[in-house]
């Protein structure tokens, strides 16, 4: 049969993930060595030698490269039981060597023999072909949420909770809205960034006027959350005759500035979607790191109503460990929302 | 005596006489010379891009490797066209290992390398979806990890039921397997494409 499983679009990522990093990957100290790769390969070793390299490999990004360095110049061997994966083949080439047989003995068998048919019925001679398992894949389990999962989302609803209770109460006295930005939970404490938008009336007006506030909580001892401290109001800063274009590429600019200064807050203010996970890894990519010099070129720019895309390229030359310097060129789709605040960063494409 | 690949090889039992004669001495250099040719060719057919400025360098080892192999197997080893391979694939896996455990840095630092990653939080991004598929692969029954392992190395399945020493139905039957619980795992890790 021989057939090849190619990767699906949906797996491609995956080979692509396991083999990457490799121009990183240190080299363990139970790393096989290169000729037992080789061997494993052209299937020199024994089967236990063989899986055990293969059990290294799934772990160890520096060997995966050595394995597909080998596996892409050794000839794979011509495998010494072919014919074991090829079933029909087997099964073909033992009826046709019976049937040979069977000629062979009728033409010439010796005269006076009795002929076995008379005897006893002949046997059936082919063995039934074993049943192939089912190729269906398993039902995937129900994914419940685990403990820390659903602890974490009757926080997360506590505190929202405790936001629109705080609008309600005040609700009376104005017309206004509270979007949550940001929620942030960290065991006992918690953070949320709210925008309020409030609706006044000056001079017979109806104006809205678009206010962020920061909102801190503390779980107590029974459990419930309270706000502890709230800052004080931050008027957004937009200037009034900005046009779109011009508002996108200074978001471009200061998205630029955050990552050369590595500054996450600076990072937030334009891209303020940016989840605990985001977070976490640009907090790492900074890490990483001594310095950064980021260069964006504004390609297009292309606006629909209140959303935006921009296409840039991007030149960066990272300064690693060791003062080495790294030059990278890549591109990137930038998706914008207008908000009330202006222009944000709602995704950053690769 | 002809190789697997019908290919002539010299058994170089010449270069391990204990007295090389005045005879052989010219027969010698000759295949030693024919060794560094074939040699260099399999080193560079080897070699990564970024180390080719080394493949001088890593063909002298490999050659100096081959012959002393030679004295210590008192000439009797084959010089099979795989040999050669087999002994320059093992020379630069060797070297790119040093490197990779030295994190060898240049003397002078304005030296800008181009590198193949995008930005570093392209890079974190990857090594997180990395770690999460080597995580959620151990996870993984052994044989399903196996058959997947090579299926994403870009295997077929003949070459997994071969390595793996099964049928070629088992061995799809756990590529499909094991890629479905690889992708439960990660979605319940939050990995998505």
């Amino acid at each position: 049969m021989n057939r090849v499983l190619e990767h699906e679009p949906r797996d491609a990522w995956l080979a692509a993930a396991l083999r990457s990093q490799a121009e990183h990957a240190h080299p363990q100290t139970d790393c096989p060595s290169p000729e037992r790769i080789w061997d494993a390969i052209q299937q020199r070793l024994s089967l236990d030698d063989r899986l055990e390299i293969i059990d290294h490999l799934s772990g160890c990004a520096a060997c995966t490269e050595a394995w597909q360095l080998a596996a892409r110049i050794a000839p794979f061997p011509p495998r010494s039981s072919a014919i074991y994966g090829n079933r029909a083949l087997l099964i073909g080439a033992a009826a046709v060597l019976l049937v040979a047989l069977g000629i062979g003995f009728m033409v010439f068998r010796p005269a006076g023999q009795q002929d076995a048919a008379s005897i006893e019925p002949s046997p059936t001679a082919l063995p039934t072909a074993q049943q192939s398992p089912n190729t269906l894949p398993p039902p995937a389990p129900t994914r419940l949420p685990t403990p820390v999962q659903r602890a974490a989302f009757a926080d997360a609803g506590a505190i929202r909770d405790l936001i629109t209770a705080y609008e309600r109460l005040i609700e009376a006295k104005g017309e206004f809205f509270i979007d949550v930005e940001n929620l942030r939970i960290n065991g006992r404490t918690a953070t949320a960034t709210i925008r309020r938008r409030d609706t006044v009336l000056i001079q017979g007006e109806r104006q809205v006027q678009t206010s962020t506030h920061e909102l801190r909580f503390e779980k107590t001892g029974t459990g419930s959350w309270v706000v502890v401290s709230a800052t004080p109001d931050k008027p957004l800063s937009t200037p009034a005759d900005e046009s779109d274009e011009s508002a996108i590429q200074r978001v471009i600019a200061i998205y630029e500035t955050a990552i050369e200064t590595k500054d996450v807050e600076l990072f937030r203010s334009v891209r303020p979607g940016l989840s605990a996970v985001e977070e976490a890894r640009l907090r790492a990519s900074f890490d990483a790191i001594v310095g950064q010099q980021v260069t964006i070129t504004v390609d297009d720019i292309q606006i629909d109503g209140t959303t935006a895309i921009a296409r840039v390229s991007r030149q960066d030359v990272i300064i690693t460990v060791g003062e080495r310097r790294q030059s990278a060129s890549s591109r990137q789709i930038l998706r914008f929302e207008k908000s009330a605040s202006g222009w944000i960063i709602t995704e950053i494409g690769r | 005596m002809p190789d697997a690949l019908g290919r002539r090889v010299p058994s170089l039992s010449v270069l391990s006489a204990e007295s090389v004669t005045a005879d052989s001495t010219s027969t010698a250099d000759l295949e030693i010379a024919q060794l560094r040719i074939d040699v260099a060719r399999a080193v560079r057919s080897v070699c990564p891009r970024w180390l080719a400025e080394q493949a001088d360098d890593l063909s002298q080892i490999a050659v100096s490797r081959i012959l002393d192999r030679l004295r210590t197997t008192e000439g009797q080893l084959e010089l099979s066209r795989g040999y050669l391979y087999r002994t320059a694939y093992s020379v630069v896996i060797d070297e790119i290992r040093r490197r990779r455990r030295r994190r060898e840095i240049a003397m002078d630092s304005d030296v800008v390398f181009q590198s193949n990653e995008a930005n570093p939080e392209r890079h974190t991004f990857s090594r997180e979806v990395r770690d999460a598929v080597a995580g959620c692969l151990r996870r993984l029954v052994a044989s399903r990890r196996r058959a997947v392992t090579l299926h994403l190395l870009g295997h077929s399945v003949r070459e997994i039921s071969a390595l793996l020493e099964c049928r070629s139905k088992q061995a799809e039957n756990l590529v499909y397997r094991g890629l479905n619980d690889l992708r439960v795992c990660l979605t319940r890790h939050g990995v998505h494409q």
